[in-house]
């Protein structure tokens, strides 16, 4: 696998910091933002290939956001992965259907980490 | 008084009283209603809890169990790996309690889906063994995994489910079996072949008998269980398996002797209906 180009978004500090740790180990470039007004800013500076993005957010939530970047031409084939603790089937099938790519549920092992961006 | 008055009388009273009772059955029909909605509303604030309460666990999991690991994989000093390991363990059982919620309040809205597949009885009931067999040698306790001769080798049902079961079943047989006491898994095929039964024996206290006709009953909020049973968990496992059992057509049922052990045993279809 290439090395790739991930942004975490997510309001706590706590689960915004842990997939770089893990990301980074494996060659991966990781970049963190604490909301989704951030993202969009840093989103269109930088070239990105994976979105990590927490649902629950203060003013923006992580639904919204991937809302607002599938209707943008440079960034509708953007991979997004929900990095959420929404574990509800019916939750997760939301999720699936508002334009993530894949749910990642926490809490999160390197593993599982591994797996959902590998896939 | 003439006889007329008295009749007059007589209606005036007949009216009055038909009024009240009228006025009491609705009355009546209200309160039931009233009741009815409170019943009805504490169900849906239990189901908001639970879901929400799954929220909640499952957000500082993430970073107790993250960094754990994270700590646990970057260190070669035995005791930092053995302290960040207790945590990791620790926060799985955590982890185990918030999926329980989630399965009990998918089970009480009718939502929860079984998967269906055919999966090798041998496989299964070795991986259980497998898995327990660590616990098994700490506690003293002698694990055994049986399989009679003539029990089908594949079956057609939810096998995670199944798992899930057996797996709760045998973290209950050997929290309770003392040292030097004994454990056995085992799987039989029913008479017609169409059906086996799996059960789980241990050599532990037996089960009061005052807890033994709420066992599986679904109150979790019932005080009783935590007050009865302070050092032993809510039940959740026991309660969530009769609940998995009865899904996938069967029934989980005990027999229990005190100073002597319990058994635990469901049968469940060699193929299960397939849900489509």
């Amino acid at each position: 696998m290439t090395n790739l180009k991930v942004l975490v978004v997510d309001d706590n500090q706590t689960n915004r910091l842990l997939p770089g740790l893990f990301l980074r180990a494996l060659g991966h470039e990781v970049s963190e933002c604490d909301s989704a007004e951030q993202a969009l800013a840093w989103l269109a500076d930088n070239p990105c290939d994976l979105l990590l993005l927490d649902i629950t957010m203060p003013l923006v939530s992580g639904l919204e956001l991937c809302h607002q970047l599938r209707a943008q031409e440079q960034l509708k084939h953007l991979r997004i992965i929900a990095y959420t603790a929404h574990a509800l089937p019916h939750e997760v099938a939301l999720l699936k259907g508002a334009g993530f790519d894949q749910v990642l549920l926490k809490p999160i092992s390197s593993q599982d980490l591994r797996e959902a961006i590998g896939s | 008084m003439s006889a007329q008055t008295g009749l007059i009388w007589l209606l005036a009273a007949v009216a009055l009283g038909l009024a009240y009772l009228s006025w009491a059955t609705a009355r009546r029909r209200q309160a039931l209603q009233d009741q009815l909605q409170q019943a009805l509303d504490g169900k849906q604030r239990l189901q908001a809890f639970l879901m929400s309460m799954s929220h909640h666990l499952r957000t500082p999991l993430n970073g107790i169990m993250g960094y754990a690991e994270y700590i646990h994989s970057s260190t070669q000093e035995p005791m930092v790996q053995f302290t960040s390991k207790i945590i990791l363990e620790n926060s799985v059982h955590m982890l185990h309690l918030a999926n329980g919620l989630l399965d009990l309040s998918n089970i009480q809205e009718g939502t929860l889906q079984l998967s269906h597949a055919s999966f090798e009885l041998p496989d299964l009931i070795g991986s259980l063994k497998a898995l327990h067999q660590v616990r098994a040698d700490e506690a003293g306790i002698e694990l055994f995994a049986m399989m009679a001769n003539d029990t089908p080798l594949v079956m057609q049902t939810d096998p995670y489910r199944v798992r899930q079961v057996l797996n709760n079943l045998l973290d209950n047989a050997l929290k309770f079996t003392p040292a030097n006491g004994q454990v056995v898994l085992a799987v039989s095929p029913s008479a017609n072949g169409r059906q086996v039964t799996f059960s789980v024996q241990d050599t532990g206290p037996g089960i009061a008998a005052e807890l033994q006709a709420t066992l599986f009953k679904d109150n979790i909020s019932n005080p009783s269980r935590f007050v009865l049973r302070p050092q032993q968990g809510a039940g959740l496992g026991l309660i969530l398996s009769h609940h998995l059992v009865r899904l996938m057509g069967g029934q989980l049922d005990f027999s229990t002797l005190a100073g002597q052990g319990s058994l635990f045993f469901f049968t469940l279809p060699l193929q299960a209906d397939n849900p489509g």
